[in-house]
């Protein structure tokens, strides 16, 4: 029933617990200690080069209706404490939830309900869309260095 | 006094170490020179608590100090005593930015510059600092030429929308002027005025000084008498003193002149502004309210005061201040920061928590068992050997005459306490604090009374208290005790909330210091005993 696919070039840490019908795309990186739970017939899709870090909580559920689907675009960063959460209407919505005091971004793309560019932070889920906002050099180049080289130090879940 | 206060006080031995409780301190009372009566009045549920509570508000000069625990209080070593934050002078040091922590300003530099950094940065939308990222342009081979703006790290704002881009001057130029730009106008009008005003204060000031010189010169100096004038006839005069209404004498010119005129603080009071209206309700249904700048955004740009958040612009960050603590007893410093930002030494001494001994309870007690008893763990953080003795509050028949109805209400329920603690006679020796003893080196003392079950490790000890339990007081409930125990914990869980609390008083001295151990039994006796450990000396000084 539950079907996890990860993509040969995710880079999925032993420690992340992923269940249900889960896809990650290319290039994510899951860190560990992230969660990625899609319950009952629900499904989470992850796309390419996404940044899922520590203490992340993607969930979706069926309370509302089967065939919930959470879908997360290209070039998304979940920072630490973060939380999404889909379930709660019928229609695929993704919720994001802060979670612990700490900042919550996502950068959705266009497969998303939330408009691209859009950032959520801050303990009352401060939102925003800031069409001219760029991820800076330095994520660019800390989430290509663990793409090379976070296999290499920590057990990985293979796909 | 909340129930929550005695929550959570159960103490770990191994290292989790929890002392003392907001609310309890209004209990305490000095043991040694006053009664406790009215602490021990081991009152049953809530209401006992509460009167307790206030008969510490009349009996102690200290009353009602609220302190979150023994972490935060500290020590004078000149006074030798614990210090509340509230009896220490706090007193400003340095100010820093925090994210420059190379620098730091002294009083003068800061106000000089309003307590605002130089060179860093903070962030319009959610104040925390900016970071200088250099902006990725591939056609920029040169390094140095690649052009700067400003990000937050937080809410991941970035000012390329906006015009504070470019080299590092040139954006500390920019917010400068940002900060200093004033787009009111009404305030401009206003300030005008009032320079308009002092200005006129200030020449007149001046001509009347003048005018009086002269008329005191004048006086000096005997005159020829000239011809006298022919007098002005009634007529003359009239329209001479009408040509004067409104006009003022200038010494200078030697005329009368018309004053300027000046804007009258009634005019400029009418606002000329409307009120706004108020908007409809599809206006509202189209407002992003993220756009809009809140309140705190707005304070921090005090000066435009934008409507919308993408007309914030960053300002320079907030500095931040040092603070040394002077004792206000004897003004000697307890807490002297180091003046860099980033050399913070923790000074432990410093620390209430490293001159009082610990106490946990290491086992709890059974009370429906025929010889009750607790066994309370002590842990001397000093390096040198203390003398704790353990006493019972005094009885309330000593006291002061004029709480003598209450002290002799407190005295009989002291005698209806269910609970008693058994105190050892002899004080009790606990070793110093030996950080690189070995486990296997045993600690001996002769004298030690039959209390102490063991010596664990250096600067620890462990004695065991009898419990002495008046089943006639405790009623109720506490009947229950002599119950089976198997219905007991079937009873517990249907009637939580009808527990009966008592507790029961321990005064354990040392030195200078009084801690007083308050053991509360819930209810029903096999129930878990918080202890609550307060320094009295704190509310003795």
């Amino acid at each position: 029933m539950d079907q996890l696919t990860i993509h040969p070039t995710a880079v999925v840490c032993r420690g992340a617990v992923l269940k249900g019908n889960v896809t990650i795309g290319p290039g994510t990186v899951v860190h560990p200690t992230a969660t990625i739970v899609a319950e009952g017939d629900t499904a989470i899709d992850i796309g390419r080069d996404n940044m899922i870090e520590e203490q992340t909580v993607l969930r979706t559920s069926a309370e509302n209706g089967s065939g919930t689907m959470m879908i997360i675009g290209d070039n998304n960063v979940f920072e630490i404490g973060a939380g999404a959460f889909a379930g709660t209407t019928p229609a695929a919505v993704v919720a994001l939830v802060h979670l612990h005091d700490s900042t919550t971004t996502m950068l959705s793309t266009a497969h998303s309900e939330l408009e691209d560019h859009t950032i959520v932070y801050g303990p009352r889920n401060e939102t925003r869309v800031d069409p001219v906002h760029i991820q800076p050099e330095t994520f660019k180049e800390e989430l290509k260095l663990l793409q090379e080289s976070l296999g290499k130090y920590h057990p990985m879940i293979q796909p | 006094m909340n129930e929550g206060c005695g929550q959570a006080r159960v103490a770990q031995w191994d290292g989790g170490v929890e002392y003392g409780c907001v609310e309890e301190t209004t209990v305490a009372a000095p043991t040694t020179t006053r009664s406790d009566g009215q602490s021990s009045s081991g009152g049953s549920g809530g209401e006992g608590e509460q009167h307790v509570q206030g008969e510490g508000e009349k009996s102690t000069t200290h009353t009602m100090v609220h302190f979150g625990g023994l972490s935060r209080l500290y020590h004078c070593r000149y006074c030798v005593a614990l210090r509340h934050p509230d009896q220490l002078a706090h007193e400003i040091e340095v100010y820093y930015a925090s994210s420059n922590l190379r620098e730091y300003k002294l009083a003068n530099d800061a106000r000089a510059r309003r307590c605002r950094s130089i060179d860093s940065y903070a962030c319009p939308l959610c104040s925390s600092p900016l970071q200088m990222t250099k902006q990725a342009s591939p056609e920029a081979e040169d390094a140095t030429a690649a052009l700067l703006y400003l990000c937050c790290s937080y809410c991941h704002w970035t000012s390329l929308g906006s015009h504070f881009i470019g080299t590092e001057a040139e954006i500390a130029e920019r917010v400068t002027e940002a900060m200093q730009a004033n787009t009111h106008a009404r305030f401009n009008e206003l300030l005008g005025h009032f320079k308009g005003v002092v200005a006129e204060d200030i020449r007149l000031e001046q001509h009347q000084k003048h005018f009086i010189a002269a008329m005191n010169y004048r006086k000096t100096r005997v005159y020829h008498m000239h011809p006298v004038k022919k007098l002005p006839s009634k007529a003359q005069l009239l329209q001479s003193v009408r040509d004067r209404i409104g006009k003022r004498y200038d010494v200078t010119k030697g005329e009368w002149v018309t004053p300027p005129r000046l804007k009258t603080w009634g005019d400029l009071s009418t606002a000329p502004n409307q009120p706004a209206q108020q908007p409809a309700q599809h206006e509202f249904e189209n407002t992003d309210l993220s756009s809009v700048a809140s309140l705190q955004q707005r304070f921090e740009a005090l000066n435009t005061q934008p409507h919308f958040t993408r007309a914030l612009h960053p300002v320079f960050e907030r500095y931040t201040a040092k603070t040394s603590l002077r004792c206000r007893v004897c003004q000697h410093n307890v807490v002297r920061p180091e003046l860099g930002p980033d050399s913070s030494k923790f000074k432990i001494a410093q620390f209430a928590s490293n001159h009082v001994p610990r106490v946990v309870i290491l086992q709890k007690p059974d009370l429906s068992s025929p010889s009750p008893e607790i066994v309370l763990g002590i842990e001397n953080p000093r390096d040198y050997v203390v003398n704790i003795s353990f006493s019972l509050p005094e009885p309330a028949a000593g006291n002061d005459g004029i709480d003598g109805q209450e002290a002799g209400v407190a005295a009989e329920q002291q005698q209806q306490q269910p609970v008693e603690v058994v105190v050892p006679d002899k004080p009790v020796p606990v070793p110093q604090y030996e950080p690189l003893r070995s486990v296997e080196d045993e600690v001996t003392f002769d004298d030690d009374p039959p209390c102490v079950v063991h010596r664990a490790l250096s600067g620890t000890v462990q004695i065991r208290l009898p419990l002495r339990v008046n089943r006639d007081a405790a009623g109720g409930d506490d009947a229950a005790t002599e119950t089976h125990p198997e219905q007991q914990q079937q009873k517990e869980p249907q009637q939580p909330q009808q527990q009966r609390r008592v507790h029961t008083l321990v005064n354990m001295q040392y030195q200078h210091h009084v801690v007083q151990l308050k053991a509360r039994a819930h209810g029903n006796a096999e129930s878990s005993v918080v202890s609550v450990v307060t320094p009295l000396r704190l509310l003795l000084s």
